[in-house]
Formats: structure tokens, C-alpha cells, sequence
């Protein structure tokens, strides 16, 4: 918005009877030569279209500081490549909210960056000690492996009108060893929870949050569903990780990244029709 | 930042008229001669010249190629995993000015978050020019649709790819590679600004 702001005011310093200095056009106007002909095109557009489709909304929640307060920055490693062929890492910043998962997130791919690759020549340098939580974040994203659920529907199909019992494996909980991050001892506490996406269009076609993992499944399991139509149906259970941690020391926190894990599974449905015989 | 090129000229063929002479030598009679509607025909701008009008249609072929050229460019870093030399001599001359800014910390924060918004194999962006806005032999301010989904794993819904292009003259010394094979490059891509006065920009 800023600098919007800069292309309104020169705007304005020109008026409407002035020379205009345009990119065609370089200024013949005495006045002129005080004025610096406007050639960034970008001043036009509010925001720059890569960065806005590619972006994610739900991993990357936009930013709106409330009005009255301060824009507060938060770091924002890129990965370039010097003159010399040299990859290396740029940390920019931008705005964005102090505590936020992209913070976090942020301040561990600095970190790790910088592990791989050296400070690109100009770039601002990095805090040389990264926070608690950054340091927690990148343990919790980068180093720790996450297990896949698995999904179970005995017999390994169904009937159309009959409940559906899932069974979902794996951990549904996590207690590693405390890792060391970026000089941290951190301990994590890893739970987790379930998303279910059934394949079949409905208004029970997604559970969300499921702590259970079915049970027994077939006939007295809890996670179950009544297919409609018979087809096939690609079952996918999403596992949505959360983590907390304790760090060396004292501090302790949440990490407010979520991680999640898959599996999917292709659900032949039959459908069957009784028939009157004489 | 921005180069000097030649207009050019749009051309018209002069109408061709063709005679139907028979030439079968063993044919009796002469055949009763004919004339063929006459034709008119004109030549289309390549997309390496700029024209003295900028039309949609035009406009249309440039952002084709420059589409095919970010889908190259992006390839090329989906299968790297890493910026090269190679990538940002493609980049310099897709985008210029500031715009080539933006677009290095953009493809550079992708690298950071390790790539996971493309797919395997991406494909090229698409663009729908919908009104040239303003034009001159330097300057094209597009009104188009232009979406990157062809790259990403989540495409951004449709009715969010309204944008604005501004095209400025490819500067040669930008395109060492000679991968752009139009006249312009990219000079900002993006929603219009408040207040942004569109119409007038090329003036």
C-alpha cells in the first residue's frame, strides 16, 4: 500500500497541466527535470500475481494488523542464486504476525537454509539466535518423522444401505526423545487427530476431527458410514498432527503449524436387489 | 531496463489473381478460361515485432509464448529443486524492473517451502487477454485472465485470475539465452491498484 501511496502523491505533483514525463514521452517542460519519470510498473498492480496464487489459504493465512496497530515483520528466507552460480539464501522480511504458523515456519526454513546454503551477498543478516518456538517448529517439521495412518474396511468391500466400519492403524501419538534443534533441547509432545473423506458426494462424505480409530470396526465400530450407490469409492483418512514442547530449561509452548499424514484406500461398493420368484 | 525496437509494419498482400490455364498438352480443345475470386491477405505480426496497433489478438500470441516461457522456467526449477545460472537468465527476461524482483523472491520462497505448491510436472500458466487498456509502441497494459493452476497442486479458484499484464520491450541484453521469442517481457502481474489509472498508462 505504500507504494501506491508514493504513486498517487507524484501523480498529484504533476497536475493536471504539467508536462507529464511518460515512458514515450520524456519531458520537454522546464519544470520537468525535478520530477522523476514513474517507470515502475508494479506500482499499478496491488499485489504481485505468483506470490497470490500460489499461496495457500490454509497454510498461509493472510495478514491483517488491526488498525491502530503497528505492521510487525516476520522473516521470509528465499533461495537465490548469486552471480558466481552460488545458491544461497536471501532473508527478506515482510509483514506478518509474531507468533503466527507462518513465523514459526519461517524462522525454522531460515535456520535450515542456513545450514545448507551460505547468506546471499546483500541480504540482511539474520537474529544469530533463533527463538524457542522457531527452534521447536523446525524439530517438529523437519525432524521428526511422521507415520502414515493405515485403513482397514474388512472384508474389503460393502453393501450399498449397510453401514461401512473403518478401522484406522498407526500411532495416534507421539513422545520422541528430545532433539536437539538450533541448539534447543526441545521435547515434543505429538498428538493427533483424524479427517475422513469417504470418496462418495453427500453430506456425510467428510468427518473431520475423529479422535477414534474404529474400534473393532464390523458390527459394533464407531467410525462407520452408509454408502448410497454402489461403485467404487477412494476412502482417505488424513491424519492432522499437532505438537507441543518443553525446551531445556523452562519455556514450553504449542507449535501452531499442523502437519498431517495420509492414506487411501479404493472401496469397491455392491448393491444388492432382491427378486421375487414365484 | 527496457530496449529499442523497430516497429513493425503491418503488411498486406496485394491480391493475387490466378489464371486457369489448363496445362494438359494432350487436352483438344483449350479449356474455357476462368477467373478466381481475388483473394486479400495480410500477414500476421510475429510476436517478435511489435506492431504500430496492439490488438487482443496479438496480444493474446505474446502472452501465449510468454506463458510457455514461465511453464519452461518453471519446469526448469521443479526439476532442479535449486535455482541456476540458467533459471534466472530465463526469469531476467520473462520479467523486468521490479516485476523481476518480485518474481526471484517468489520463485525463491517456493525453494524455501521446498517446492510443495507445484505438481511433478507442471504445465503452463493460462492467459485470457480480454482488452488491451492502453498500448504504444513501448507499452501494453493487458486486461486478461491469467492463472498459474496448470502448476499447482491447488489451483486458484476461477474467479480470482482477473489481473492486470503491463508489457514493456524486451531489452536483448536481458535475454542471453534467446528463450524469449517475443518483443516484450513482463513488467508487472497482478490486481490492479486503487486508483490506478489503466487507461492512460502507455501515454
Amino acid at each position: 500500500m505504500p507504494v501506491v501511496a508514493i504513486f498517487s502523491a507524484a501523480v498529484l505533483l504533476l497536475g493536471p497541466a504539467a508536462a507529464a514525463p511518460t515512458a514515450d514521452k520524456p519531458c520537454s517542460d522546464p519544470s520537468c527535470p525535478v520530477i522523476t519519470p514513474i517507470r515502475d510498473d508494479t506500482l499499478a498492480v496491488s499485489a504481485f500475481g505468483n506470490d497470490e496464487q500460489k499461496q495457500s489459504p490454509a497454510s498461509k493465512p493472510a495478514y491483517h494488523p488491526q488498525v491502530g496497530k503497528p505492521v510487525t515483520y516476520i522473516l521470509d528466507p528465499t533461495v537465490r542464486i548469486d552471480p558466481s552460480g552460488q545458491v544461497c539464501v536471501f532473508v527478506g522480511e515482510i509483514p506478518g504476525e509474531p507468533g503466527s504458523i507462518t513465523e514459526q515456519t519461517n524462522e525454522a526454513h531460515t535456520f535450515e537454509l542456513l545450514g545448507m546454503y551460505p547468506l546471499c551477498q546483500g541480504s540482511p543478516r539474520p537474529p544469530a539466535q533463533p527463538t524457542p518456538g522457531g527452534a521447536a517448529a523446525l524439530a517438529f517439521e523437519q525432524l521428526v518423522t511422521l507415520p502414515q495412518p493405515t485403513i482397514s474396511i474388512p472384508p474389503g468391500y460393502t453393501v450399498a444401505g449397510l453401514r461401512t466400519y473403518l478401522v484406522i492403524g498407526g500411532p495416534q501419538r507421539l513422545d520422541p526423545e528430545p532433539i536437539d534443534a538450533l541448539g534447543y533441547s526441545v521435547t515434543l509432545h505429538i498428538t493427533s487427530t483424524y479427517d475422513i473423506d469417504w470418496g462418495e458426494d453427500g453430506p456425510d462424505r467428510y468427518a473431520t476431527h475423529v479422535t477414534s480409530q474404529g474400534g473393532r470396526g464390523y458390527p459394533d465400530g464407531d467410525v462407520f458410514h452408509v454408502y448410497t450407490t454402489k461403485g467404487t469409492y477412494p476412502v482417505t483418512v488424513t491424519q492432522r498432527w499437532t505438537a507441543t514442547y518443553e525446551i531445556a530449561g523452562g519455556e514450553n509452548g504449542t507449535i501452531a503449524d499442523v502437519l498431517s499424514t495420509s492414506a487411501t484406500s479404493s472401496l469397491p461398493v455392491r448393491a444388492y436387489q432382491a427378486v421375487v420368484t414365484s | 531496463m527496457v530496449g529499442r525496437h523497430a516497429l513493425a509494419v503491418v503488411g498486406v498482400v496485394a491480391a493475387l489473381f490466378a489464371g486457369g490455364c489448363s496445362k494438359h498438352k494432350d487436352t483438344a480443345s483449350a479449356s474455357p478460361t476462368t477467373t478466381a475470386a481475388p483473394t486479400t491477405t495480410s500477414t500476421t505480426v510475429g510476436v517478435d515485432q511489435i506492431p504500430p496497433v496492439i490488438t487482443v489478438e496479438y496480444a493474446q500470441r505474446v502472452m501465449n509464448a510468454l506463458d510457455k516461457l514461465e511453464g519452461d522456467i518453471t519446469r526448469l526449477l521443479v526439476a532442479k529443486r535449486v535455482p541456476t545460472i540458467e533459471f534466472r537468465q530465463m526469469l531476467t527476461t520473462l520479467y523486468d524492473g521490479p516485476a523481476f524482483d518480485q518474481a526471484e523472491t517468489s520463485f525463491g520462497r517456493d525453494v524455501a517451502n521446498h517446492l510443495d505448491v507445484y505438481i511433478d510436472n507442471p504445465g503452463n500458466p493460462i492467459t485470457q487477454v480480454k482488452r488491451v487498456a492502453s498500448s504504444s509502441s513501448s507499452c501494453a497494459v493487458l486486461a486478461v485472465d491469467r492463472t498459474l493452476g496448470p502448476e499447482l497442486k491447488m489451483p486458484p479458484p476461477p474467479d480470482s485470475t482477473a489481473a492486470i499484464v503491463i508489457l514493456r520491450p524486451k531489452d536483448s541484453a536481458r535475454d542471453p539465452l534467446h528463450v524469449n521469442v517475443t518483443a516484450w517481457s513482463m513488467t508487472a502481474f497482478g490486481k490492479p491498484a486503487d486508483g490506478a489509472d489503466l487507461e492512460h498508462l502507455c501515454q
